[in-house]
Formats: C-alpha cells, sequence, structure tokens
C-alpha cells in the first residue's frame, strides 16, 4: 500500500508538468494574447507591441514557458498579466477558500441526497416512488447546471420578486449568511453530482440484491434493513466511491460556471476571467490546483476502496 | 419602414426572448427526461413512463408580471447606496493610465475641472469655476477654492497642472496608457500662474480642448501622493489621491464601494448636474457580476440600480416589473462592415457592395423596422452632424442589378491582373466575414452574407471568435492583407459619443486612428489609390480639430463625409437602431438620461451628483 502511495504522489508532479505544458501550447496557439486584454480592444491597440514587451510576450513561447517553471519551481507563481498586474498567489489565495467550500459543501448535499434516493430506488424499484425518483434523477443528470442556475435566478425574481444573490460575505465574516449564499451554487451542482450517484447505487445495489450472499443473509433471518445496509449497501459502495471521485472533476468545472452566475469571488471565476483575457500564470495556476486537487481525491478514493472491499491490495 | 412582410423577415424569423427560449427549453427538457425515464432502465425490468411532473411544467411556463406602480417623485432627497454591477475587476485605479472597468472610481472619486453635457452640448463647471481661451493657443483656468483631498490635502494649482500635463509622461514611462493621444498631443507646457490659474500652452489651436480635460483621464490627482508612490502613478490607489464627493472604501474582488466625502467641496450655484451641497446619494456599490442573465436579474428583483442598455426586445420584456424603468434616448450605435483595404482597393467593388446591400430588409430582419441610416460622424452627435437621412438615403440605395454590374467590373478587372496580385484580388472569389460570437453579431453577419452572396454571386461567409481572438484579427498586420475580407463590428444598438468628432464613429475612418490599425486604409499601402485617400483623410481630420471657428469646422467635417461616402471608402455602415433603451431602477431619478448613453462609462452613472433615489 505504501509504494502504491509513493507511486502516485511521484506520478502527480509528472503529470502536472505535462499537463502545463499542453495548457500552454494551447493558450499560445490561441490567436490573440494578453496584451489585446490590456488595450482594452482595437482602440488602443496601437500600444500592442509595447505591452508584449512588457508582458514578455515578445518572447519565444519556450522562454516564457521555462520561466515561468522555472520560477513555479522555486516558489514563485508569478505575477497576473493583466494590470494591475498581482502575484498570482495573492489572487488565489484571495478565492480558493471560496471554491473549497463551495465544492465540500456540493459534495456533502451530493452524498446526502443522491444516497438515499438511490437506496429507495434500488428497495422499491418499479413503483410509481422509483419512478418519480429515476425522472428527478435524469433530469439533473441530463439537465446542464448552467441552465439549472439561470432559472434558480430567473424564475425567483418573475414569481416574487426575490433574487438569490447576495453581495458575498466570506464564512469568517458572517456564517449564516454565507451559506445562504453559497448553498445556492452547491446545491446546483449538487443535484447533477446526487443524480449521478444515485443512479449508480441504485444499479450497483441492484446487481447484488439476487446474489448467492444476500439470500443467504435473508435465509440466516437477518433483518431486510441489516441486509440492505451492511450485506449490499456496502458491496455496491466502490463503483459509487469512483463515481463520487470522478465527481469532482465535474463539481470543480461547474464551478465555473456557478461561481460566474451567482457572483462568487472564487477560483472558478477566476479562471473564466483570466481565460478571456489570456492571463497564462492564472490560467496555468488554476487549472494545476484543479488537476492537483483531483488526484488527491482519487488517490484517496483508490485508498479507500482497501477498506471498503479488504479483498483489494495495492 | 414596417414592412414586415418580406422574405428577409420570414427568413429571419420571430425573435425569441430569452425568457421565452427557457421556459420552451424548459418544457422540452422535462418532456425529455420524462422520455429518457421511460427508457433507460438500470436493470432488465420494464418500466412505465412517468409523466413530466406539473411543478416542471409550471415553472417552465408561468411568467407572471405585474403593473407598474410608480408613485409620483417627491423631489430630490438625500440618502441611499446606488448599486451597480461591472463584469471584472479594474486595473488599477489611475485615471489617466486605464479605463477599463473603474469609472465608478474616476467619475464619483476623482473630480474634474468641468463636467460636458453632450446632449444639451454644454460645459458645468466643477473644479474650475472659470476658463479664458487668451488665443488660439492659450487656455487658462480659474480653479474653484477650497477644495481638499480626501486626506485634507489642499487641491493646488500645481496639483491640477500635475494632473493636465502627466499623460505624455506616463507613455513614455510606462509605455502605454488609455489616453488617447488626441488629447495631450498639442501641450507645449501646463503652468501653474498662481494658487488659481492655470495656463495650457498648446503649440497650435485644438477645438476640443475643454471636452477633453472633462474626461475621466483628467481626473485631478494628488501630486505629492502619485510621485510618492513606486511607481509614481496612482494604480494602487492611496486615500488622498482624489478630491471628489466620493472616497474609496473598498475594493476586491466582489467589488467597489465608496462612501459620501464628509469634506466635499460646495457648488455655489451650481451648474447643471450638481448640488451646492454635494451629491444627494450617500454610497456607492459596483459589483463584479460575470453573467449578464444575473445582472438583470439582480435588476428585477430591486437589487440595482443601473443595468445598462438593453435592445428593444430585452425592453418589452421589462415592462410592468415594478423595480424597473425603462428609457428611450436616441441612439448612437454603430454597426459596420469594415473594408480590408488591402483588398477592398477597387471603389466600384465597395460601391457594389454598398448598392447590393438591402437595407430596408435589414431594418425591418434586425431593427423591427425601426432604424436610421448611419453617417460616417455619429448621428447623433448633432452640433457637428449636418447630413439629413434624406441625404444618407441618397448613398445607401439598393439597386442589385447596378451592384452586380459593378461588381463583375472590378471583377474582370482584377483577373486581368494576374496572378502575382492574387492575394489583393481574393474577395472575388471569397469574402470572410469576421464577427464577434454573440446573437446579435451573428444575426447582422448572417444577414449580410446570404444578402450579399445572393446579389454579387461571390460567396460571403461569416467566422466568429471571441472578442480577443476577434480583436487579434482586427489588428493582425503580419501582412498588407488582413485574414478576413469583411471586419463585422457593433450592433447598431446604444453607443454614444463624448461629442468630440474624434471621439465618434469618424475616427474608425482615421488613418491616425483605427482606420490603419484595423482597417488597412494606410499611408504606407501597396495600392497607391487607397494610400493618397487615407493621406487626404488624415489632412481633413486634423485640420477639423484645429479649426476653431465653429461653423468653417463643420463644413470641413461634412465635406469629409461627403468624400468618404462618395467613395464609399473605409468601412460600411450599416443602419443603427433609431432609438436605444436604457434600464435602470425604478428609484433612480434624474441620473442624466440622455448623457448616459453618451458618456463613455460603461454601466455607471457618469459624473452626475444631482441624480438621486426616491426611496419613498
Amino acid at each position: 500500500m505504501r509504494n502504491y502511495i509513493i507511486r502516485r504522489l511521484v506520478a502527480m508532479p509528472l503529470m502536472l508538468l505535462v499537463m502545463s505544458f499542453v495548457l500552454f501550447l494551447l493558450l499560445w496557439i490561441k490567436p490573440g494574447d494578453a496584451a489585446f486584454a490590456v488595450v482594452a480592444g482595437i482602440e488602443e491597440a496601437r500600444n500592442l507591441d509595447v505591452w508584449r514587451e512588457e508582458l514578455g510576450l515578445d518572447r519565444p513561447w519556450y522562454v516564457q514557458y521555462f520561466d515561468w517553471l522555472g520560477n513555479v519551481f522555486q516558489g514563485d507563481l508569478g505575477d497576473s498579466l493583466r494590470p494591475p498586474r498581482n502575484p498570482v498567489a495573492d489572487k488565489v489565495q484571495e478565492r480558493i477558500g471560496n471554491t473549497i467550500e463551495i465544492g465540500l459543501l456540493t459534495i456533502a448535499i451530493s452524498a446526502i441526497i443522491g444516497l438515499p434516493i438511490g437506496i429507495i430506488s434500488a428497495i422499491r424499484r418499479n413503483t410509481l416512488s422509483d419512478y418519480t425518483l429515476r425522472t428527478a434523477t435524469i433530469v439533473g443528470i441530463s439537465v446542464p447546471n448552467f441552465w439549472t442556475g439561470t432559472l434558480i435566478i430567473i424564475f425567483p425574481v418573475i414569481w416574487w420578486g426575490w433574487n438569490p444573490i447576495q453581495p458575498y460575505t466570506s464564512f469568517t465574516e458572517d456564517p449564516l449568511t454565507n451559506l445562504s449564499i453559497v448553498i445556492f451554487p452547491a446545491a446546483i451542482l449538487a443535484y447533477g453530482s446526487a443524480a449521478y450517484t444515485a443512479r449508480i447505487v441504485r444499479s450497483s445495489m441492484l446487481e447484488v440484491f439476487f446474489s448467492d450472499y444476500v439470500r443467504t443473509a435473508r435465509a440466516k433471518g437477518l433483518r431486510e434493513r441489516v441486509v440492505v445496509m451492511r450485506h449490499v449497501f456496502r458491496t455496491s459502495l466502490i463503483p459509487v466511491l469512483t463515481v463520487i471521485g470522478l465527481q469532482l472533476g465535474a463539481i470543480l468545472g461547474g464551478a465555473v460556471v456557478a461561481e460566474s452566475i451567482f457572483a462568487i469571488p472564487g477560483m472558478g471565476l477566476l479562471m473564466l476571467e483570466s481565460v478571456q483575457t489570456e492571463d497564462y500564470p492564472v490560467v496555468l495556476t488554476v487549472v494545476l490546483l484543479f488537476a492537483l486537487m483531483f488526484m488527491i481525491i482519487t488517490l484517496a478514493v483508490d485508498v479507500l476502496y482497501t477498506t471498503v472491499d479488504p479483498r483489494i491490495r495495492y | 419602414m414596417r414592412d414586415r412582410d418580406n422574405y428577409w423577415l420570414r427568413l429571419q424569423g420571430r425573435k425569441t426572448s430569452r425568457r421565452g427560449f427557457l421556459a420552451g427549453t424548459g418544457v422540452a427538457a422535462a418532456g425529455s427526461a420524462a422520455i429518457l425515464a421511460g427508457c433507460g432502465d438500470d436493470d432488465d425490468d420494464d418500466d412505465e413512463a412517468p409523466a413530466a411532473t406539473a411543478a416542471a411544467t409550471e415553472a417552465a411556463t408561468e411568467a407572471p408580471t405585474e403593473a407598474p406602480t410608480q408613485a409620483a417623485p417627491a423631489g430630490p432627497t438625500r440618502g441611499g447606496t446606488y448599486r451597480s454591477w461591472k463584469r471584472t475587476e479594474d486595473m488599477g485605479m489611475d485615471p489617466a493610465v486605464f479605463h477599463t472597468d473603474n469609472q465608478e472610481v474616476v467619475y464619483q472619486v476623482y473630480n474634474h475641472l468641468l463636467d460636458f453635457q453632450v446632449s444639451k452640448g454644454t460645459f458645468s463647471m466643477d473644479g474650475a469655476v472659470g476658463y479664458e481661451q487668451v488665443d488660439e493657443s492659450t487656455l487658462v483656468w480659474t480653479m474653484r477654492e477650497g477644495m481638499q483631498f480626501h486626506n485634507g490635502d489642499p487641491v493646488t494649482s500645481e496639483d491640477v497642472a500635475f494632473t493636465i500635463e502627466r499623460p505624455p509622461g506616463l507613455l513614455a514611462s510606462l509605455g502605454a496608457t488609455h489616453v488617447p493621444a488626441s488629447t495631450y498631443d498639442y501641450f507645449d507646457s501646463i503652468d501653474p500662474v498662481d494658487a488659481t490659474h492655470i495656463q495650457e500652452n498648446w503649440v497650435g489651436p485644438r477645438a476640443d480642448a475643454l471636452i477633453h480635460r472633462s474626461r475621466q483621464y483628467f481626473g485631478i490627482i494628488n501630486k505629492k501622493l502619485v510621485l510618492a508612490q513606486p511607481d509614481q502613478t496612482g494604480q494602487e490607489h492611496v486615500r488622498g489621491m482624489a478630491a471628489g464627493p466620493y472616497i474609496l472604501s473598498e475594493r476586491n474582488a466582489e467589488g467597489t464601494h465608496l462612501v459620501r466625502n464628509p469634506d466635499y467641496y460646495p457648488h455655489p450655484n451650481p451648474d447643471d448636474g450638481f448640488v451646492e451641497d454635494g451629491p444627494y446619494i450617500d454610497e456607492y456599490d459596483v459589483r463584479i457580476v460575470a453573467d449578464n442573465v444575473t445582472a438583470r436579474s439582480l435588476l428585477e428583483s430591486g437589487d440595482l440600480d443601473a443595468y445598462g442598455t438593453v435592445d428593444a426586445l430585452e425592453a418589452e420584456g421589462l415592462e410592468g416589473n415594478e423595480n424597473v424603468a425603462v428609457e428611450g434616448a436616441p441612439a448612437g450605435g454603430w454597426a459596420v462592415l469594415g473594408f480590408d483595404g488591402g483588398k477592398w482597393r477597387d471603389q466600384r467593388a465597395r460601391e457594389a457592395l454598398r448598392k447590393a446591400f438591402n437595407y430596408q430588409a435589414f431594418i425591418n430582419s434586425i431593427h423591427a423596422g425601426n432604424a436610421r441610416l448611419q453617417a460616417p460622424l455619429t448621428i447623433i452627435n448633432t452640433r457637428f452632424q449636418r447630413l439629413t437621412q434624406e441625404d444618407l438615403a441618397g448613398y445607401y440605395n439598393y439597386d442589385p442589378e447596378d451592384a452586380r454590374a459593378l461588381w463583375e467590373a472590378a471583377k474582370s478587372d482584377a483577373a486581368s491582373r494576374g496572378p502575382d496580385q492574387e492575394k489583393y484580388d481574393s474577395i472575388y472569389e471569397y469574402v470572410d466575414i469576421h464577427t464577434i460570437q454573440g446573437p446579435a453579431y451573428l444575426a447582422i453577419s448572417d444577414f449580410a452574407a446570404t444578402n450579399l452572396t445572393e446579389v454579387l454571386g461571390t460567396t460571403f461567409e461569416v467566422s466568429s471568435a471571441d472578442i480577443q481572438t476577434w480583436v487579434s484579427a482586427a489588428n493582425d498586420n503580419t501582412d498588407d492583407v488582413k485574414p478576413w475580407g469583411l471586419l463585422q463590428s457593433g450592433t447598431g444598438v446604444g453607443g454614444g459619443t463624448d461629442g468630440a468628432p474624434d471621439a465618434s464613429y469618424l475616427s474608425w475612418f482615421d488613418p491616425a486612428q483605427y482606420g490603419s490599425v484595423a482597417f488597412n486604409f494606410r499611408h504606407d499601402s501597396p495600392h497607391p489609390e487607397i494610400a493618397e485617400g487615407s493621406a487626404h483623410v488624415g489632412e481633413q481630420m486634423l485640420a477639423q480639430t484645429q479649426e476653431l471657428d465653429h461653423e468653417t469646422r463643420v463644413q470641413i467635417i461634412t465635406d469629409l463625409q461627403r468624400w468618404i461616402l462618395d467613395r464609399a471608402w473605409g468601412i460600411f455602415t450599416l443602419p443603427m437602431a433609431a432609438e436605444s433603451y436604457l434600464a435602470v431602477s425604478s428609484r433612480l431619478r434624474d441620473y442624466g438620461k440622455d448623457d448616459w448613453f453618451n458618456a463613455y462609462s460603461g454601466n455607471n452613472t457618469p459624473r452626475r451628483e444631482a441624480a438621486w433615489l426616491d426611496q419613498a
């Protein structure tokens, strides 16, 4: 197990390195650069070359990349290319807490909603409650979160003249107000995630419901609740764990949309702004941070497998 | 102009509002989910397809509105917080460095010597109490006494002189700023004469100097504090840099917050837009909202005081909301198809395009029948605009047969020039209309492509890109032809001018400005006819801005417009909406509606201390 974890941890920086290289190339290939964002349109385009020089964009791409990489290895994430050119680390520090909070809340809501729905749907398969829950989950999976988010904003205004968007307040400032703000984006992201989890839980449970050992458990006279939770649910957890881990990627991606719709100053919104302005030091930092989070979560999920299923060995 | 029964209108179809679209897709999504639930399965059991929930259907189709219940305003009252929005963080707080997303600070935190009311053509005194044009190259300001910066420092004539003279220095030290060179390239020296007088000495006359001084770049700044900064700019705002009616209290990733300056100077006998004892509104709150839909919903729920311009369809959708007031004003918007001067060198080709364009169908289709023809000079710049709609109709007339004949003649000559000129003559085979991704831009470009292909017999196709890529393509000067054939810009809705012809669409033709940068109408063009024409436009642009006699200046501008129209020069201007709509909260009063459209101010109120909030 220890060797496995070490191997995975060693592979992480290499994967991040490859990702940063590919990402940088993609940004470089795209027409335009951060200087265009600085000159703010064709009005001041006469200043483009000056700004390219000022921002170091006149250098060959590999010089720009390795310069950035060298600084990162020394713990310096660089400065944003967009004036007033604040350090990237400051920008990230200012916002990362908001995104992590939304992410954690999303996972929590997703698990709280998704698991019971999946279990109920499996236990009461082909009943009215099963159909209703499955309809809800299919809506959750098929409807994109930007659309749900937009509806959550538009319809309350139309019906009640009320808007869920409030001026942002951090958790440390006022936890209750903060939760009343982040609950909406978290709920929207959680809806899709929970729907997916519920579908997987249902199908996984149905696969083991009629297996021999479950029949044996029933034959021993165990109560149905014990059969379901101890024998069926636990066995079906492995695919569920995988899905929850993978959902994190979707949640981080969804944060871009959710934060922009709900005006929450998080990493997602920062990435959106930075992609639009081709601010590559910020884009690379945010994407690599997201990737790092994703890798750590998937590693944690892999480790959790051994707890859920003792037969699994690394 | 309301002929709706035509091919183009049918082609375009009835426009669908965003809300209508959402409602429709809501029903479709709910229905699709129901069908999927019925078809899909995780096991082998048979299912019955559940019906779409009533709630989902109801949610998607019900959109009640209430009639507006606006009470008559009782008169200006003090207090309240003005709530606005912007898309992203600013690029710094120095008014003379950048002007992106920091207007709320520049206009409310800084004061200026004077304010220009574009719609009325009048100046209102602010930091100055008067000025004297001593001769054609000397201007003397008399500043208001008793002004002080937010840290208590007195505003001196040295500060004012520093404010005016510093853009060239900033350009030298930073390499680039957003301050147009035309606002200072005529300076000889700026000198404080005594405690209250500042003298501008110019190398030659400049007709728009007063308007320039009212622009954001010349927000009066504290010389001592600015020079104490490491970069000697006000990019990082320090309290005391400005002397305006509001103090910057908070600025972060969530937005900007301003509070009233308790020591703000009075304006005895105030000019229009000012109040003797300072502004009525107590605080400004500008939030960062990346999404338009979010901002609009904030307006509708009464959580925003200013949204900005909306098109006619959106205006209709906002009717009946008691939190919202939608007001119309003359539009100064633009929509253009810019020629690549590297390829559109033949005047016949440009004229062919102008004659091939079906204006009436375009107006019906894109502007629901309510549009005007646009002149090279922004049409609402009434102080300088002499061309009437009838004059313009003489140039913009749809004549497909004539268009085809002109096009074929130009094409025939191009064919005889041989393969070495191929890159300059590619438009006769294929024209790429390059535009910005967005429904309004695409609708305009699609119309043009369909219309021009049908009439001219050459393939016109639309390519679109995000704004940065589009700007990149517009400014691509790696070759003496552009990577596109026609550059589409603007939607013909909203827009404006600060009142100076140089800051109107006329500047798009100017080879010292966008004419060269974006549209390839350059002095060094490989085509002599383009180079000579560019030189003429440049000379006339300079002549008009140096002419102090208004009537003579108007004549120069009118002659230049006719010269442009006679040659179909540079940019093909499309019809524009006859009216713009501004969406604000129903409690915002006296905010200078007509100048809002003209001010270079994004979603923020321009300098208007007389604005107030009806909180009754």
